[in-house]
């Protein structure tokens, strides 16, 4: 890849467990407004808006309709998806390295607050073959989860242990939703949701947005503060309906880290990236993560996570932000996984800042049905 | 299964989504509605910086990307923008024929769209003349208000 | 410098009111078919899957993109949805050119696929899509907020009921050349003007059907055009704009521009057809392909696209400068007016535009088409989108 894409700037709103003072447009506008004035821009900088939202989560038809204006797009280029929240920083990049604009607000939301959100998972799934038999992100979770082909055991022991390690993360971050750590004891105390799946392992979710200003290289060198790069950016798509290979291999993760690996001009991802922000909706989905990006040895996930690898101050701190773990914001949280990364290496993350980190990971959210995965590498030098 | 087998015509599964939404309004917009209810007044937001006064209310202007402080009291009257009489019934929607219109409350410089009654709506020629852009026409507000947009309707001077 | 980019293949199945003997997902894939054949390929080929699909609650399914891309085989391959309402489909194959034109991708397949007569009425669904707090409650919908148009443009440039009754007529002498078509029965203009009316002004026959379809197109980059295919619709210049979805914004005193006007699709035109090299629309694009799902949004739309003088469109229309044969021909396929399977119906320009261009367009074909336009709209007549195709790059 011969130009990279440049991160200008980031925003996002405060995070709650209800954001009823707002209504779901005026959450917009509080990120993209904090993403402006993070980058020092205004309105009039931006070429295109790029947004990730989905249509029922917003209870709203075409939610980007009503976005558009909040989200900085008044009479200007803007587009839509729909996949998962870090979908809008790949189109993002796409267009910018497309030569077609300069400078893009990439923006995703969610307030899952004001809707049923495990009716809207499973109306994700196809009226015939899978929405009868009751799925819904949680449930193919746990599905994908029993099909792991390494040590069980050691598996249900490592779970708790990474939320413990997140919430204790979390602790730390003045900008997660969560503060207090839990213990391995309370999360082996609460009961199964969907077996292997515990109630305490799938956290609390809150509404908030989340917004990053991305530029061309040019227009990213001519910015004042130090440049943060993604250097490469892969996505990918798991399978649908399982019984071809593994589901825990995380086929789309994989595909998408390939691909991010490349073009960043990674070859060792377990000595070459220092830090990574992943997708932790329940501790499984970290774990198999591990393994699908290159961080832990094949069917070395958990032994990894328990001799404390991924602890901060391990050998590569994942989620030192805390993570989903502690700020849950479902279809945004993939987002803010790349908003604490580029915080991290922007030398911002506050008290939870690494000691002069060079070359990050994030990933973007395994949505479901069928694992939209997106991978992130982003640089400071 | 020999492909002949088939002897019906494809089968229709039937669904139903009832998704049950609680929508925050958010400060702004509940003021506007507190007020509406409270007192019978409809009341837009003032951009400090293209000075526009928004009409429903809204918390930041779009143009100019900054948040809407002022609160400034629109109509009782208005001008009608557009029109349209709905002579169609749709699923879900009202019993046609209904009229709705945009109108720009006096003071207000964009414009708010509500149902217009007390109209004879059977002709069309005839209500479409009366309708024209242009008429003046004035918020009529319901006796028991609850706080929505259907508190008021338009009716014409 | 970008990755020139062109579309190589097109696929279309016929638009009809149901389709029973399918899923929304062999609806796709029968589309998908047809393009990747027409590009000589196969889904192998293909690096990354882009899918259009309009508001979730028309097919009852949230992530219906998922289920469609299991039936395309794409794992573990990218796979990105795009839904931006009516402009759904050109707004996918702006993402689609994304992909190429940035180099991350060689060979990307567009899909989009709709089936709107599973859903019980699209007005009811449009209505969702208002603002919950300020708008819905007032019934507004696809149709009244085109008649809104209508009436403004009524008032300002005496647009008549015979002028918008001009395109219906029109649309539909074409739509029986174009065996996709959904409506092909002919009409008269006195049967538009006899028609019932839905919303005033519009009456029944200013207004589209509700189709289901789907709609495919496969684009490739220089590289790969070059070594593999005889003939291409180079993607040449592309414009997006958006506006507020508040009508009433673009009425009152304060307005930026007026719901009577697509100011919007003529910004983005205008940057379309600098990428183009287009200065003189007129003579330099030889067909249109415009999304005009009632009759009063054509006329703004050749207005915008530079066809005609503010307020002369439907004089225009009358006169014939956009019948097949007339200055500039609009809609060779029938257009929205006789076929709108919502979600592809904006990529369905866009695909009948690259047909002409590359001269695959079969009956309606205009002859030696060199360049042609194909537009989108989409929410409250508030997202416009443009794209100009050639056959050279
Ligand atoms: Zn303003």
């Amino acid at each position: 890849m011969a130009q990279r894409v440049g991160v200008l700037g980031a925003g996002f709103t405060a995070f709650a467990g209800r954001r009823d003072d707002v209504r779901l447009e005026e959450l917009i506008f509080e990120a993209a407004a904090a993403a402006l004035a993070d980058a020092g821009i205004t309105r009039a900088d931006i070429g295109t808006v790029v947004m990730a939202g989905a249509d029922q989560l917003d209870g709203r038809s075409i939610s980007s309709m009503m976005a558009a204006g909040p989200a900085g797009a008044y009479l200007k280029d803007e587009i839509r998806t729909t996949s998962e929240g870090t979908y809008a920083a790949i189109l993002a990049c796409l267009r910018i390295l497309s030569g077609e604009y300069e400078v893009a607000l990439a923006i995703t939301w969610s307030k899952t607050s004001e809707g049923p959100y495990d009716l809207i998972s499973n109306l994700s799934y196809d009226p015939f073959w899978l929405r009868p038999l009751a799925f819904n992100d949680i449930v193919e979770s746990a599905v994908v989860s029993s099909s792991y082909q390494s040590s069980t055991t050691l598996l249900a022991e490592a779970a708790p242990a990474v939320v413990v390690k997140n919430r204790s993360h979390g602790s730390a971050n003045p900008r997660a939703y969560l503060r207090a750590p839990v213990t391995r004891e309370a999360i082996l105390a609460s009961p199964y949701i969907a077996y292997p799946i515990r109630k305490a392992e799938v956290p609390q979710p809150c509404d908030g947005a989340v917004a990053l200003v991305l530029a061309s290289e040019g227009r990213t060198l001519e910015a004042k503060r130090a440049p943060v790069w993604i250097q490469g950016f892969g996505w990918g798509t798991g399978n649908y309906t399982y019984g071809r290979g593994v589901a825990a291999e995380l086929p789309g993760l994989r595909a998408a880290a390939t691909k991010a690996y490349a073009m960043a001009g990674v070859t060792q991802p377990a000595s070459e990236i220092d830090f990574a922000e992943l997708y932790d909706g329940t501790p499984f989905d970290e774990l198999f993560a591990y393994e699908a990006l290159g961080l832990a040895p094949q069917g070395g996930s958990a032994r990894s996570a328990l001799q404390g690898d991924f602890l901060d101050g391990g050998r590569c701190p994942v989620n030192v932000s805390g993570g989903a773990q502690s700020t849950n914001l479902r279809f945004a949280a993939g987002m803010m996984r790349i908003v604490e990364a580029y915080l991290q290496l922007s030398g911002r993350a506050g008290p939870i800042q690494l000691a002069a980190p060079h070359q990050g990971l994030a990933q973007g959210g395994s949505t479901y049905p069928a694992q939209g995965h997106a991978v992130f590498v982003l640089r400071n030098y | 299964m020999n492909q002949k087998e088939q002897t019906e015509a494809p089968l229709i599964h039937s669904g139903e989504w009832k998704i049950h939404y609680d929508y925050a309004v958010g400060e702004t917009a509940t003021q506007f509605f507190l007020r509406l209810r409270d007192q019978g007044k409809i009341a837009g937001k003032k951009c400090p910086s293209c000075q526009g006064v928004l009409v429903p209310p809204r918390a930041f202007c779009e143009r100019c990307f900054v948040q809407t402080e002022e609160w400034v009291d629109v109509g009782p009257e208005g001008t009608i923008e557009a029109f349209t009489i709905v002579y169609e019934p749709f699923d879900g929607l009202p019993e046609p024929p209904y009229a709705v219109a945009y109108v720009t409350l006096d003071g207000a410089t964009t414009a708010m769209a509500n149902f217009v009654r007390a109209l004879d709506l059977s002709d069309p020629e005839v209500a479409a003349r009366q309708l024209a852009v242009g008429n003046r026409v004035e918020a009529v507000f319901a006796d028991a208000r609850e706080g929505a947009v259907t508190d008021f309707y338009y009716r014409l001077m | 410098m970008p990755t020139k980019t062109a579309i190589v293949g097109v696929g279309q199945t016929d638009y009809r009111f149901k389709r029973t003997d399918v899923t929304i997902q062999e609806l796709a894939v029968e589309a998908s078919r047809k393009a990747l054949e027409h590009a000589g390929m196969t889904l192998a080929d293909i690096d990354a899957f882009v899918i259009g699909v309009a508001p979730d609650a028309l097919l009852g399914i949230n992530a219906v993109d998922r289920w469609i891309g299991e039936a395309l085989g794409v794992a573990p391959r990218p796979l990105l949805r795009v839904n931006t309402g009516g402009t759904t489909g050109a707004a996918a194959a702006q993402a689609g050119y994304a992909h190429v034109a940035s180099g991350v991708a060689q060979r990307v397949l567009v899909v989009a696929a709709d089936k709107v007569s599973e859903s019980p009425d699209a007005q009811w669904v449009l209505n969702t899509a208002m603002d919950p707090i300020y708008e819905k409650s007032v019934a507004l919908n696809a149709i009244n907020m085109c008649s809104l148009q209508a009436v403004r443009q009524m008032d300002q440039y005496h647009v008549t009921e015979k002028q918008l009754a001009s395109v219906a007529v029109r649309s539909r002498k074409n739509a029986q050349i174009n065996p996709h078509a959904h409506l092909r029965a002919p009409i008269s203009l006195e049967d538009v003007l006899a028609s019932r009316y839905v919303c005033w002004p519009l009456k029944l026959l200013d207004c589209c059907p509700r189709s289901s379809g789907a709609c495919a197109v496969v684009m490739a980059s220089e590289r790969v055009v070059r070594k593999e295919h005889s003939r291409a619709a180079w993607i040449r210049g592309m414009g997006a704009t958006s506006n507020t979805i508040y009508m009433g914004d673009k009425m009152g005193p304060g307005r930026d521009v007026d719901h009577a006007d697509w100011d919007e699709l003529a910004m983005a035109a205008a940057r379309a057809y600098r990428q183009a090299g287009i200065t003189d629309p007129v003579h330099e694009i030889d067909v249109a392909e415009i999304y005009a799902p009632f009759t009063c949004t054509e006329i703004a739309a050749v207005e915008a696209l530079g066809f005609a003088n503010k307020g002369m469109g439907g004089v225009m229309s009358e006169q014939g400068m956009f019948e097949m044969g007339g200055a500039v021909p609009v809609n060779p396929s029938g257009g929205v007016l006789n076929a709108n399977p919502i979600s592809a119906t904006a990529l369905v320009r866009i695909a009948e535009a690259a047909l002409q261009v590359m001269g695959d367009a079969g009956d309606r074909q205009v002859p030696g088409a060199q360049r042609a336009v194909a537009t989108g709209i989409g929410g409250t007549l508030q997202f416009h989108t443009c794209m100009v195709l050639a056959n050279d790059a």
